[in-house]
């Protein structure tokens, strides 16, 4: 069954309803909406309701580059929700990888009770890929955990978040008699009534606590640990996350070919994160670089919070558009031959922009024709000279200035 | 149509007794969503009670029924997800003013749109009572509340002619000071097919002194002792539903049938989604791969 709600806020709210009354639920969005679906994404840890969520992302912030891709939303999916709760989030790599992730979310979500979060991004969403058909299968392993379907009085009173050593309580359904219970988004004891009313149980504050986040040691087991692809003495790990995975994997064989070793380290699981083997692997790493998507290192930051492990160096792009192979071989080379990178608006790029200043102020019949870097002469950096030439008759119209540190359109000077 | 059994009132007995103030409006209100589920003849097992956040949204936790004790607002979100899930139990959305109809507006008209087969009992007591007296959006104007010490200057809210344009199916306003009316009204409202309104008004005796017992008795009238009053008459129901003053209307305003939203889900053909096998049928899922070739 699909409905479409009347906002995010709706929508997630109404998953974890559904996932609370025993139906496997999910909901999607982008950024944006995830932000409006984040209050309920603590609720469903709280009351421990299964419900996996779909962050698909795209450039930012706010409106951002709707149709474009980016990896700039970890930040935001791992700071989902206020206080401290056990979650899961899983990074998809490619078309299989996203069916089979699904796959392993409801499960997952099933049997520890818990908001699951799939982070993709719009390049997966959106490209087309050949696959096998045994990569989706119609038959898949359904978990639906540890649900109580009827319950002996004689055990005594039903508790919903009976304090158990892995942290998993037995779960039971609206509509099963003898398992009456209220799930609280308030703090509660084992059978869900709330402990803060009249003064607040610090004891049963801390064990519920600690069988809550313990969910996430135990469901570690259920989740395969990063591993190093290629050659182990290579002379630089490239570590990638999410739809990056494959074009990191191609760089790689084309910079085999140019002479460089590189390996790959790809993380797919980044909530509960695997410290221990990553930073096992990557205390054998000669240098490391993190390639991915985001203007800030989202990623190498996340890394450093889990393991203590700072790379050594970043590949970041973030003007919405897909990591190319040899973009990164390029960069990799720099980055090994010392090259500082340098943020200058390059000819290409001078060119891209004198066509946006075109299109906006002077119209279809333009385009820009030879440039030339040359002396600010007051505009306080060195500038692009482009001329805006017809685009028929290439015969020149005018001149405009762009900055080659800033960017910036300085003028624009049209023959008289 | 099935026999309804009735049940005793003891069988919604909570495991917790309320910690309202005495005199809170909400006690009327908790005696007859008891009342009114015993008459609808609805077990306890088959009974959801879903709130929000407030002093009315306490309530799941002083009735014996399944509960779910939600966000600010998004009661009715939850609750329509709950339902969706599965339609063989009976969800009534239990919470204040603040909650349903200011945060939770968005939610409370959509629903009504979808004509959801759900109750929602409002508890008005015109204030945000819980954070100890600020305006709600049903406060009156003029009225001098912790937040708007100089007098309300917002045009309050009126959730019965909300939901006569929003949809609903069964429109009715209820008083704590009248349980048993109240009773009648909210099992009506579960037994009615499609979304049930239930507006109360839950007097709060610590900081609304405007709108209190004595207020509501001096101007409460029962819309069944009215002649020639027809719950049919959308029109009549507006202008009900606008009676503020000298008289104030209670009872049912408006009652229709209606198509309900689950009734064009084609899923609940083989019963309650929660009841159906998962997985997906070969012949099915390979018409899907094909469909996304």
């Amino acid at each position: 069954m699909v409905k479409q709600g009347e906002d995010e806020l709706a929508v997630a709210n109404m998953a974890i309803g559904a996932g609370y009354a025993g139906v496997r639920s999910m909901c999607g969005t982008s950024g944006g909406g995830f932000a409006l679906m984040t209050e309920a994404i603590g609720l469903a840890g709280m009351i421990e309701a299964p419900v996996v969520i779909v962050e698909v992302q795209r450039g930012g912030p706010s409106t951002g580059i709707p149709t474009k891709t980016e990896q700039a939303d970890l930040n935001q999916v791992y700071g989902a929700s206020q206080g401290d709760f056990p979650r899961v989030i899983i990074a998809p790599s490619d078309v299989a990888d996203c069916y089979a992730s699904t796959v392993e979310a409801f499960n997952l979500a099933d049997k520890y009770q818990l908001p699951v979060i799939l982070i993709s991004d719009l390049l997966l969403s959106e490209h087309p890929e050949t696959i096998e058909p045994d990569e989706m299968p119609a038959e898949v392993p359904i978990d639906r955990g540890a649900l109580v379907t009827s319950w002996d009085t004689a055990k005594g009173r039903y508790k919903r978040y009976a304090f158990t050593k892995d942290g998993v309580s037995p779960r039971a359904l609206p509509g099963t008699a003898n398992t009456i219970h209220v799930a609280p988004s308030d703090d509660h004891d084992e059978e869900g009534v709330l402990i803060s009313d009249i003064f607040t149980n610090t004891a049963l504050r801390r064990k519920i606590s600690e069988k809550r986040m313990k969910k996430m040691d135990t469901l570690m087991k259920d989740l395969p640990a990063p591993k190093l692809e290629g050659p182990s003495d290579a002379e630089v790990t490239l570590i990638s996350w999410g739809s990056s995975r494959g074009v990191v994997h191609e760089a790689i064989a084309l910079l085999a070919a140019a002479g460089v070793r590189a390996n790959q380290l790809h993380f797919k699981y980044l909530l509960p994160f695997h410290a221990r083997e990553a930073k096992e692997i990557l205390s054998r790493a000669k240098r490391t670089i993190c390639i991915e998507a985001n203007a800030t290192g989202q990623f190498a930051r996340h890394l450093r919070a889990e393991t203590g492990f700072s790379v050594s160096d970043h590949y970041l792009k973030y003007d919405g558009e897909p990591f190319e192979p040899l973009q990164i071989v390029d960069r990799v080379r720099a980055i090994l031959a010392g090259r500082a990178h340098s943020l200058d608006v390059t000819q290409e790029e001078a060119s891209e922009i004198a066509y946006h200043y075109v299109r906006v102020h002077l119209g279809e019949d333009l385009r820009p024709g030879r440039l030339e870097k040359a002396a600010g002469n007051g505009a306080g950096e060195q500038i692009w000279r482009i001329e805006i030439v017809n685009r028929d008759s290439g015969e020149k119209r005018g001149e405009l200035r762009v900055g080659v540190e800033t960017g910036s359109t300085h003028s624009w000077q049209a023959i008289a | 149509m099935a026999t309804i059994i009735e049940l005793p009132i003891e069988t919604f007995s909570g495991p917790v007794d309320p910690d309202w103030c005495p005199g809170c409006g909400d006690f009327g209100v908790l005696k007859s969503v008891k009342m009114g589920a015993a008459k609808a003849g609805v077990a306890p097992k088959d009974l959801v009670i879903v709130s929000g956040i407030g002093c009315s949204s306490n309530l799941p936790g002083f009735i014996h029924a399944y509960g779910v004790h939600s966000l600010h607002g998004r009661a009715v979100a939850v609750a329509s997800g709950i339902h969706l899930a599965n339609t063989s139990l009976k969800v009534v959305i239990t919470g204040g003013d603040g909650d349903g109809y200011g945060i939770g507006i968005g939610h409370f008209i959509h629903a009504m749109r979808r004509n959801l087969d759900i109750t929602y009992v409002v508890m008005n007591n015109q204030i945000y009572g819980l954070t100890t007296g600020q305006a709600s959006p049903t406060t009156s104007k003029e009225m001098r509340t912790k937040s708007t010490p100089r007098g309300n200057v917002e045009f309050p809210i009126n959730p019965l002619a909300l939901a006569l344009v929003s949809g609903a199916t069964y429109v009715a306003r209820a008083f704590s000071g009248e349980p048993n009316h109240m009773a009648d009204l909210i099992a009506s409202g579960i037994q009615h097919k499609g979304f049930a309104l239930i507006d109360v008004f839950s007097p709060c005796v610590t900081y609304n002194k405007l709108n209190t017992y004595q207020f509501f008795k001096k101007r409460v009238y029962k819309l069944e002792d009215e002649v020639g009053y027809h719950t049919g008459d959308m029109r009549a129901a507006f202008e009900k539903a606008f009676e503020w003053g000298d008289r104030i209307p209670l009872g049912l305003l408006y009652a229709d049938q209606q198509p309900t939203y689950e009734d064009s889900e084609p899923a609940y053909k083989r019963g309650p989604l929660v009841h159906q096998p998962l997985g997906v049928e070969p012949a099915v899922f390979q018409s899907l791969i094909e469909e996304l070739m």
